[in-house]
């Protein structure tokens, strides 16, 4: 009796550990973890459009090289909503790859036991040897797809990750490519805009000096009384005295008016005493 | 008579306290746990928006989009916090803003009550404290320097009476300092130079950001 229930417990065990499957390292898997990842854990990374759009990204990567590697890469862009992260597991983690994206960051997107091309739902990975991005050709791309769904999930439509590089380009909703470009793009970019203020600032400024000029010469005008040898003439040639208290008058209305309109502020424009 | 009238004063004042969701008993946290989500006044009417509601944006590089509310949840946690989260999106540019409000059920005082008026905007890496507008009309300290009227305002943030934005005119205007995170993890922040222009009505007015370009609300008809 005693045999027969060790016996039967042996088979009840036996019959535990058989049941439990764990999901399989694939292959494909493997090619992503053992990708070897020189890029700098914290790095600082370009994207742009064939316009003018180009921002700035922040990429980072953690792994682990040990019995159970595990690999998690993540981007997010300053100013975009550009926000992804990836998660590979190997064998005793369950052996998958997860997504996570903007906004919905706290619900991932499992791809199990991953064989590429692989499908989850209606998201899918596939793996190309090579992409070409802006005259640059970068190598083991993992592409996420996710042009089938109208799932509101992700903000973007696919990514493509260089095992070696990390994000190489970023496609948007309505189809619009952001591709990776160097520093010098963006150093660009910054320069352009800092010309275009500071033209459009130059503009402003010398709007808000003719009106305030304009107003101080209309004070002096109705405030002074003609008197020989004295300090200005007027458009018919007449000479004409400004008090010293008109002056500041003027000088005090100009500097309002020209602080007021350059602010943008049209009630500060009628705060100006006359 | 007299009596009348102060009954109708303290009964007006308890209508007042229960409106403000004021509560000085010495109940605990959760026992004074009050049911209703709903968040009021300035954080509720911020910007107007209601799912599916879309408000057409200008970047400064040229680019015409919209921004479309694609989420907005109110609730109470299981921290009996009043919670109310909305989400606005465009395509192109991918820009996904994030607006939050997390309110206690109820206040100690209006002291209490004053400082949780805000609304948190966050934007790429940039994080937006947004307080009433008005508050900041109100906290503006006016100073005679030189016989002359100056006005001072708050060392993080501005406010503007109105202020012209791509040809329309809006009134109460206030503007907030945004600070960045620099860090994955995003634990840490620390000041930026960003800016975003806001008001009750409208909500978001204009961003600009440290990159020297801006986007903001483009509501002109074209004629």
């Amino acid at each position: 009796m005693k045999k027969l229930f060790l016996l039967a417990l042996a088979a009840l065990l036996f019959a535990c550990f058989d049941s439990y499957d764990p999901p399989e390292d694939t292959d494909d898997t493997t090619i992503l973890l053992k990708a070897k990842r020189k890029y700098v854990r914290d790095s600082v990374i370009y994207l742009a459009d064939t316009v003018k759009f180009v921002d700035e990204l922040i990429q980072s990567v953690s792994y682990s090289n040990d019995d159970d590697p595990w690999l998690h890469y993540s981007i997010r862009s300053m100013t975009s909503g550009v926000d992804i992260s990836l998660w590979v597991t190997s064998n005793s983690d369950g052996g998958n790859i997860k997504v996570w994206c903007s906004p919905n960051q706290y619900k991932e997107i499992t791809f199990e036991e991953p064989v590429f091309p692989a499908t989850a739902g209606v998201y899918k990975l596939i793996f190309k040897d090579s992409l070409e991005v802006n005259d640059s050709t970068y190598y083991n791309i993992l592409k996420f797809d996710a042009t089938d769904t109208l799932d509101k999930q992700c903000n973007i439509s696919a990514f493509y990750y260089g095992m070696h590089d990390g994000i190489v380009k970023v496609v948007s909703k309505n189809g619009v490519e952001l591709n990776r470009v160097p520093a010098s793009v963006y150093e660009d970019a910054l320069e352009r805009r800092a010309e275009e203020r500071a033209r459009a600032d130059s503009i402003a400024q010398a709007v808000a000096d003719s009106i305030a000029r304009a107003v101080a010469d209309s004070i002096i005008q109705a405030n002074t009384n003609k008197e020989n040898g004295s300090d200005q003439e007027n458009e018919d040639g007449d000479s004409i005295t400004v008090s010293q208290d008109v002056a500041d008058l003027a000088e005090s209305v100009a500097d309002c008016i020209r602080d007021a309109y350059l602010s943008g502020s049209l009630s500060a424009l009628s705060d100006c005493e006359l | 008579m007299y009596s009348c009238v102060f009954i109708l004063e303290c009964t007006a004042l308890a209508f007042l306290c229960a409106c403000a969701d004021i509560d000085s008993s010495t109940q605990t946290y959760s026992e004074r746990c009050h049911d209703d989500a709903k968040i009021k006044g300035y954080q509720a009417d911020f910007g107007g928006y209601k799912k599916g509601k879309t408000i057409p944006f200008k970047h400064s590089d040229g680019y015409l989009f919209s921004l479309a509310v694609t989420d907005r949840n109110n609730y109470l946690d299981e921290l009996c916090q009043k919670q109310l989260n909305t989400t606005l999106e465009s395509a192109y540019p991918i820009y996904s803003i994030s607006l939050s409000v997390k309110n206690p059920s109820f206040y100690y005082d209006s002291d209490d009550k004053e400082k949780h008026e805000i609304v948190e905007a966050r934007f790429g890496q940039y994080v937006f404290s947004l307080v009433n507008p008005l508050a900041h009309k109100e906290a503006r300290i006016v100073e005679k320097v030189g016989g002359k009227d100056s006005v001072y305002f708050g060392p993080d943030s501005l406010y503007f009476d109105e202020m012209e934005i791509n040809g329309v005119t809006y009134k109460d205007v206030a503007v907030s300092y945004g600070s960045k995170y620099e860090d994955r993890d995003r634990k840490s922040s620390v000041e930026s130079d960003a800016k975003l222009y806001y008001q009750t009505k409208k909500g978001i007015l204009k961003i600009e950001m440290e990159d020297g370009s801006h986007i903001a609300i483009n509501e002109k008809e074209d004629d």
